[in-house]
């Protein structure tokens, strides 16, 4: 870990407001990417940011630095809280069905800005554990080991079902 | 897996990204104020107030420092000077008779009025441990009893030490004049 990030990790834990400002201006956009992916409001996804930043603040005392970064800890705190916010919905609400059939159906897509037009539709209508993989993998580079922090996941299943989201998607990225 | 279809995807994800809308400006403020509402005590709160109290504590660490001591110096046996020190006439208690001799010239006791009082002779009164503090000493009599007691004690061995000096430089003095007469 940074030593600068160390360093301000530690003010967080005296209380001192410029530990705080530090990592909420490192990580506060990271965290609502993430909830984004789970809840598409912006608006409500900001509030889970915040809750997290809350609570993570609330138990710091309880991270280790030993045995994971901040960035997945926080993660794991903003994946937790999107989760429950999105439990007790009715799936159709949220669209938490995988409904990926039409693209068997679908022609090739014939330019650039088409292709990525009809991929992210296909991304929106992943369930929010596949779409978090996906944003976690491909926006913020993370390794399975990593993601596996994130999502309280073991690697082997998420690169089975990375394995199965690109198969799905596979008119649209290959080339 | 394939690399060409990792650069799509990752593309794909930052297009998305990119359309999902940037923290409202007061985001931080509002993690901080209910950071504040759960940790009331923490530093967090009126940074500034305890910033200016903890600049306090010395000052109210030196001014105590001189409440102790002038409360010290109050009570310190005040050290008095040759004519406002208290006759040794005024103990209660008669000076003990040195013991007589056969043949030995011996001399009056060596009285208050003629010996000069040792400075180191504070108390008001030679007598038994006075429970009412020294002269002068208004302070309550609980808080310095104890001392006052240490005091007497202390100057009531000192007289008793100086009386038995003057008993033996008597009696020195004696058997070197019965030395010197011719037998």
């Amino acid at each position: 870990m940074e030593d600068l990030e160390q360093r301000m990790i530690d003010a967080a834990r005296r209380g001192q407001p410029e530990g705080y400002t530090y990592l909420m201006t490192r990580y506060g956009r990271r965290v609502h990417l993430l909830v984004s992916q789970v809840i598409p409001d912006a608006r409500d996804a900001e509030e889970v940011a915040q809750d997290a930043f809350v609570r993570a603040f609330d138990r710091l005392d309880t991270f280790d630095e030993g045995r994971g970064t901040f960035a997945t800890w926080i993660g794991r705190i903003a994946w937790n809280l999107a989760m429950n916010a999105v439990r007790g919905r009715k799936p159709e609400e949220l669209d938490l069905l995988d409904n990926l059939d039409y693209l068997d159906e679908l022609e090739e897509p014939d330019s650039e800005a088409g292709r990525f037009t009809l991929l992210d539709e296909a991304i929106d209508r992943l369930r929010p554990e596949e779409r978090t993989l996906l944003h976690l993998r491909y926006y913020n580079g993370m390794s399975l080991a990593q993601i596996s922090e994130v999502m309280d996941v073991a690697a082997g299943p998420l690169a089975s079902r990375l394995q199965r989201i690109r198969q799905k998607l596979s008119k649209l990225i290959q080339l | 897996m394939n690399k060409q279809e990792d650069r799509v995807l990752r593309a794909a994800m930052e297009r998305r990204a990119a359309k999902v809308p940037a923290l409202s400006d007061d985001f931080q403020a509002n993690v901080m104020a209910r950071l504040r509402k759960t940790h009331p005590s923490s530093p967090l709160k009126g940074r500034g107030k305890l910033r200016r109290w903890w600049l306090m504590v010395p000052a109210i660490g030196a001014a105590a420092a001189v409440v102790v001591g002038l409360f010290i110096l109050k009570h310190e046996p005040k050290i008095r000077t040759i004519d406002e020190q208290p006759q040794i006439a005024e103990m209660p208690t008669p000076a003990p008779v040195p013991k007589q001799e056969e043949g030995v010239v011996t001399s009056t006791p060596i009285t208050a009025e003629v010996k000069p009082q040792d400075v180191s002779s504070k108390k008001t009164v030679h007598s038994a441990p006075s429970p009412t503090g020294r002269a002068g000493g208004g302070s309550s009599e609980e808080d310095v009893a104890g001392v006052s007691d240490l005091y007497a004690t202390i100057d009531a061995m000192t007289d008793q030490a100086l009386r038995e000096a003057e008993r033996l430089s008597i009696e020195t003095l004696s058997r070197n004049v019965a030395a010197e007469q011719p037998s």
